[in-house]
């Protein structure tokens, strides 16, 4: 985890030593994207055993680009997980909801770079599991805020490649299963748990012990089409040395359901 | 042209270098083999399992280990591997704690707490004498009438796996508003949700009260355990305060465990039956590498006497019932003699 965090200071320190540049071009668009997700899980408290699998990908954003870019959009995962050393299987279904605020470091006509941060209100995963019974449903919920660095670089009139990657800073995160039981291991420790109401629904979860990375690399085609690939890792402890462990690797294409671009040209001659 | 290639090949070479990147975070897939399974489950069971220091049980772990482990080798068959699994279960005497062959039927491992005692229970019996086909129901699992001429209000409960607002629960209540007292039947209630049978308890107490703590385990080590210190509220809604008359039996487990517990401390509840099966605890579960499903308690209730819950709870007056007399429930007549006196 410090390597992450490591990079991520490398990111922002190299990002920052570009001069501000500025753009009049206003971008509007509004993307719904599918595509297909590998996933991944494994969580020590319970077991070692790595559970992966493939889960359908839908995705919707709508973003706003003039001088700086904000974005607000929801993906999420539909799928299912096997364990590798047994016969079993489990549902999956993890969803977020997002908002992305990006700040111009570099303007430049080659390629644009980019930092700023990335909230995500709602980060909602649920994991039903065959067979078991109070471990049978994981939940875990949170907001997130995460740093954001983004690279941008026009290939040709048809190609613009760009590249972005996020780091958790904190996080109000949650998970129902705690080290011995189907509870949120905040609640047990603090000696709060109780039969005549249920436990509450958040606790803090501080950055060191919840990392959470993503990057996404996108090559957009016209006016209209991405291609994209995706990676995102989570992986947090509620007990020291047993971590749960989940991400995936999603192939993605997104279309421009509405894309409009305004340039006003006879202020630029000024 | 050349570019987008090159960044296309970039792309490729990148997709297959990350792939599944997050599984260089997790620890390695474990082995399946004999020793590995049993090294598993007893890893599983030294840092989970909460009940080794009950004294009712009288538990030597490391010999149970230094034992259990001299049994194991690959040679060993499935069926001889999960004998060595079976015999540990039946050392802990906890029907909390079991295991199973997952999808393989084959395999089941319990302790069977009906060894002890007698059931005292016969639900022909009750529907015959008592019931009548004359009741009403609430949900799938709760039957309640009035006996005894309106005096007496009786409930079955058989398990608390059905979810009762608090609106119609205050419907079954008020429906005995002009009774002298109730009998609460959960004989052979097995358990279900603890918040359900709580909940239900919550409606026989007028103050707030202490019941006991329940230990969690929070961590891998011997001390690691969190103390919730427990008590019941009241309601907002109708409660109940005259006598109430609990009938139990060596089936009444978990969830039901819990409902006793809770309404143990009220002086207007009487127990009346035979010994409770225990079931203090609350249980995790999951999968061995092998496939094999393992449940174990990973938390004991203590009650606010310091007594250990997990083997039962004995009665304030013990009836056992009379196979042999079909002409009334023994344990039933003796909480209608409680309530009214005849």
């Amino acid at each position: 985890m410090k390597n992450f965090y490591f990079l991520l200071f490398l990111v922002i320190t190299y990002s920052s030593g570009f001069a501000q540049d500025s753009t009049k071009t206003r971008l509007f668009t509004f993307d719904v994207g599918v595509g297909g997700a590998a996933t991944s899980f494994q969580d020590v408290k319970y077991s070692t055993v790595h559970w992966s699998g493939f889960g359908f990908t839908p995705r919707l954003e709508l973003s706003w680009r003039k001088k700086f870019i904000h974005s607000f959009g929801v993906e999420g995962i539909l799928g299912s997980e096997q364990p590798k050393t047994f016969d079993g299987g489990a549902k999956t279904y993890w969803g977020v909801a997002f908002y992305k605020f990006l700040y111009p470091l570099k303007l430049d006509k080659k390629y644009k770079v980019f930092v700023g941060a990335k909230l995500e209100p709602i980060d909602l995963s649920l994991r039903m599991i065959d067979g078991l019974y109070n471990n049978g449903s994981y939940l875990i919920y949170g907001t997130n805020m995460k740093a954001v660095g983004m690279f941008e670089q026009r290939i040709n009139n048809e190609w613009l490649f760009s590249a972005d990657l996020g780091f958790q800073l904190f996080s109000f995160m949650n998970e129902n299963m705690s080290f011995g039981y189907a509870a949120d291991q905040n609640t047990l420790e603090d000696g709060k748990y109780n039969y005549n109401e249920m436990t509450a629904p958040f606790s803090f979860t501080p950055f060191w012990k919840f990392l959470n990375v993503e990057t996404n690399i996108n090559f957009h085609y016209g006016k209209r089409w991405v291609f994209s690939y995706v990676w995102h890792m989570q992986q947090s402890y509620a007990v020291k040395n047993y971590r749960l462990t989940r991400g995936y690797s999603a192939l993605m294409l997104s279309y421009h359901i509405i894309s409009k671009r305004k340039t006003p040209k006879s202020k630029d001659k000024k | 042209m050349k570019r987008p290639i090159y960044i296309l090949s970039f792309l490729v070479v990148l997709i297959i270098s990350m792939s599944s990147c997050e599984k260089m975070f997790m620890k390695p897939n474990p082995e399946t083999d004999n020793l590995s399974i049993y090294d598993e489950y007893w890893k599983l069971l030294d840092e989970k399992y909460a009940m080794w220091d009950n004294p009712d049980k009288k538990l030597d772990k490391e010999a149970l280990h230094s034992y259990t482990r001299s049994l194991v080798n690959e040679s060993l068959s499935q069926d001889s591997l999960f004998g060595v699994f079976n015999y540990i279960i039946q050392q802990l005497k906890d029907g909390h704690s079991w295991i199973d062959g997952g999808k393989n039927d084959n395999f089941s491992s319990m302790y069977d707490i009906e060894l002890i005692g007698d059931r005292n229970y016969d639900e022909d019996l009750i529907d015959s004498l008592y019931l009548k086909n004359d009741y009403k129901t609430l949900g799938k699992r709760m039957k309640y009438k009035l006996l005894e001429n309106g005096k007496v209000g009786y409930i079955e409960i058989r398990s608390w796996t059905d979810v009762y607002t608090a609106e119609e629960m205050d419907d079954v209540l008020n429906y005995f508003a002009n009774t002298e007292g109730l009998i609460f039947d959960v004989r052979e209630n097995g358990g279900g949700d603890p918040f359900m049978s709580t909940f239900v308890a919550r409606h026989f107490a007028d103050k707030e009260y202490y019941l006991g703590e329940e230990r969690f385990k929070t961590g891998p080590g011997e001390n690691d355990f969190s103390i919730q210190k427990l008590y019941n509220t009241p309601t907002s809604g109708v409660i109940y305060t005259k006598p109430v008359m609990v009938l139990t039996n060596r089936l009444c487990f978990s969830a039901t465990t819990t409902f006793v517990y809770t309404l143990d401390p009220l002086p207007n509840v009487t127990f009346i039956g035979a010994r409770t099966g225990g079931g203090s605890g609350s249980s995790a579960d999951d999968y061995l590498a092998n496939g094999w499903h393992w449940q174990m308690s990973t938390s004991e209730f203590i009650d606010r006497n310091g007594l250990h819950l997990d083997n039962g709870f004995d009665p304030d007056i013990a009836v056992a019932l009379d196979t042999n007399d079909r002409s009334q429930d023994e344990i039933i007549e003796r909480a209608i003699h409680e309530i009214t006196g005849i």
